[in-house]
């Protein structure tokens, strides 16, 4: 990975980028597309999805990039893009969602648990077992770090349904972790 | 349970803070990336800057030439009046004194007012209008023309005495007195009605051969089926739009879209069948002014500067196949609705033929020509952005035919309304395409009106 860290030369690419320099383009991407590869595999049920959505995001990103005034970091800059653009992506499949409203979620007590360190690759698949709503609201909130109204007001629906949502998401990440460990238990014994 | 969310949450985040993974198709999608980014170099037709310019000399133009023959126009005006006031000359002129009349004299030899000029010195020098006791009055608001002639010779005796020695002119004092008649009698006919032509042999007419004459009445030029007459007007059309799309690749419908994308679509067959089955038109609205210009006593000539714009719309529903690595087991179903918006600036050039009829309140007209569609803008929208539907360009300019028919109700000599009927078709496809054509056309119902001038 070509590394972009200095501050004068985030400029300078940014910059280039700006003059349409294919060079420069071809850097930030190599800079980016791993990292917001595993991103959009986030926010994906397959490769190709995750796939489409880079392309996207990436085609976003240079379309765009006279409007990045070094305002925030590059990185959370490229990052919101490629987020935005899975939001987009699965826009049509959220607004089908039926959303269920907040009263009417009861919380099953969780077992107190904790949950050993796990291969990214194994909690991606976990996420990508969610489905679409879950895993959606998950990622927003649980690894963003987006807060409930902000994440209403992102997709358009109401801070209840967004606090339900996850906590069904959660529920089941939860039941996935617990099995997982159930097989780690058994393997180790065995 | 709060220190355990908490638990999930920091795994979650540990665990993707720097994660990386290599895509498998990393260098095809820098590919598209580069297609969609570095985008190939316009054209100059194409260019806003070009159409904008084009509209610009257009409009230019249109004013320039109205400007030249309105100018134009007014002098000829100018040429036909002098002419009128040199055939009549008015009772104002008789009362010239002296040295006006020199002036005028002077200024008149050898033309055909010669012989008028001398009379009217002769007639004034020897004060033969006060001995001949006929007075001349203004009478121009006299329509009829025997009241004038029996108002202006009050004793009818004297009237026909005047009238026997135009036969009969028999000693210098009558041809004296005949002289003062002719020029009375012409004065006369010329309050009496302007849009009577006085013969020009009568003028030429030495004094002693005259003869009596009876007044020639030609039949006044109705108003000037004028063969120079222009108009500006403006119209406003309400129009039914129809794309008339063909498709023409014989590997259709697949040739008709492109994915930006890698996801495995089947072959979309809903594509060619919307667009044949399933068009949808929205109305079509031309607004515009134009001008015109008679040259022929009906034929006409007629430009102008209008804009338009039309949308049509279809629904293709885009499937998804589940490739044998996907979560996902029965093939997805996307609605895709497809909308292209098109703003155009026409130009027409036309040709016609016009009726005057006897009332002067309803005509009606025919046109037939050309048209020039610069194009503004050409948007194809669709709901679904991973696929481009590969319809080719939209041409910068194309040729449209053109006829129309309505009906003139003048509400005053000068304006005009109307209602017009009108047919365009463009005379190719308005695409740049391997893959179709589209020939649209539209028929209006537009309302307007027209100053002449």
């Amino acid at each position: 990975m070509q590394q972009v860290n200095h501050d004068s030369e985030v400029r300078k690419l940014v910059s280039a980028c700006i003059r349409n320099d294919a060079k420069a383009q071809r850097t930030l991407y190599e800079h980016y597309y791993k990292k917001m590869y595993v991103v959009a595999l986030r926010y994906s049920k397959t490769t190709f999805e995750a796939e489409d959505i880079l392309q996207e995001a990436f085609i976003k990103i240079f379309q765009n990039i006279q409007n990045f005034h070094f305002e925030s970091s590059l990185d959370y800059w490229v990052k919101r893009i490629v987020v935005n653009t899975a939001l987009k992506q699965n826009r049509k499949i959220l607004e089908k969602m039926h959303m269920e409203d907040v009263a009417e979620i009861h919380d099953e007590p969780i077992a107190d648990v904790v949950f050993a360190a796990h291969n990214f690759q194994e909690l991606l698949k976990m996420i990508q077992k969610l489905s679409t709503g879950y895993q959606v609201i998950f990622n927003l909130y649980a690894i963003e770090g987006y807060k409930h109204s902000e994440i209403a007001e992102m997709l358009g629906i109401s801070e209840g349904t967004s606090k339900s949502q996850y906590a069904r998401a959660k529920v089941q990440i939860q039941k996935m972790l617990e099995k997982e460990e159930e097989k780690i238990r058994i393997n180790q014994t065995a | 349970m709060k220190p355990q969310n908490k638990n999930i949450e920091d795994l979650f985040r540990s665990a993707f803070e720097d994660a990386s993974l290599e895509p498998p198709h990393k260098e095809e999608m820098w590919a598209h990336i580069q297609n969609a980014v570095q985008k190939p170099p316009v054209s100059i037709w194409k260019t806003t800057r070009f159409r904008v310019s084009s509209i610009a000399a257009s409009i230019a133009l249109l004013i320039g030439l109205l400007y030249y023959f309105n100018q134009e126009s007014v002098t000829t005006s100018a040429k036909k009046d002098d002419v009128k006031h040199t055939a009549s000359p008015s009772v104002e002129n008789r009362t010239l004194s002296d040295e006006q009349i020199t002036a005028k004299e002077n200024s008149a030899i050898g033309n055909s007012n010669e012989l008028k000029t001398q009379i009217n010195k002769t007639e004034n020098k020897e004060g033969l209008g006060s001995d001949k006791n006929v007075s001349i009055k203004s009478k121009r608001t006299k329509q009829n023309f025997n009241d004038i002639f029996q108002d202006e010779f009050e004793n009818e005796n004297e009237l026909n005495v005047l009238i026997e020695n135009i036969d009969n002119p028999t000693t210098p004092k009558q041809q004296e007195a005949l002289t003062k008649t002719y020029l009375e009698i012409k004065e006369i006919i010329s309050l009496a009605s302007p849009q009577i032509v006085i013969p020009f042999a009568l003028d030429k007419q030495p004094i002693l051969q005259l003869v009596r004459v009876e007044p020639v009445l030609f039949e006044a030029k109705k108003e000037e089926k004028a063969e120079n007459e222009w108009w500006v007007g403006f119209t406003g059309f309400y129009n039914h739009y129809k794309p008339t799309i063909i498709t023409t690749s014989p590997d259709l419908p697949t040739s008709l879209i492109k994915f930006s994308t890698m996801r495995n679509f089947t072959d979309c067959t809903n594509v060619a069948k919307a667009i044949r089955d399933d068009i949808q038109v929205s109305p079509s609205i031309t607004v515009g002014i134009d001008i015109g210009k008679l040259v022929g006593k009906n034929w006409f000539f007629k430009s102008g500067i209008s804009f338009t714009n039309f949308r049509y719309s279809f629904n293709s529903p885009i499937l998804e196949k589940p490739s044998a690595s996907s979560a996902q087991t029965n093939i997805i179903r996307y609605e895709n609705y497809v909308t292209n918006t098109t703003s155009q600036i026409l130009i027409p050039i036309q040709f016609g033929y016009q009726s005057f009829s006897k009332s002067k309140l309803l005509d009606w007209f025919v046109a037939g020509g050309f048209t020039s569609d610069i194009l503004l803008n050409n948007i194809l929208n669709t709901t679904y952005s991973e696929v481009t539907y590969n319809f080719g360009n939209y041409k910068s300019l194309n040729i449209s035919m053109t006829g129309s028919a309505g009906l003139l109700y003048h509400v005053t000599p000068q304006f005009s309304t109307l209602l017009e009927l009108n047919y365009r078709r463009t005379t190719s496809s308005v695409y740049d395409s391997p893959n179709l054509t589209s020939q649209p056309h539209w028929i209006g119902v537009g309302l307007g009106a027209r100053f002449k001038f």
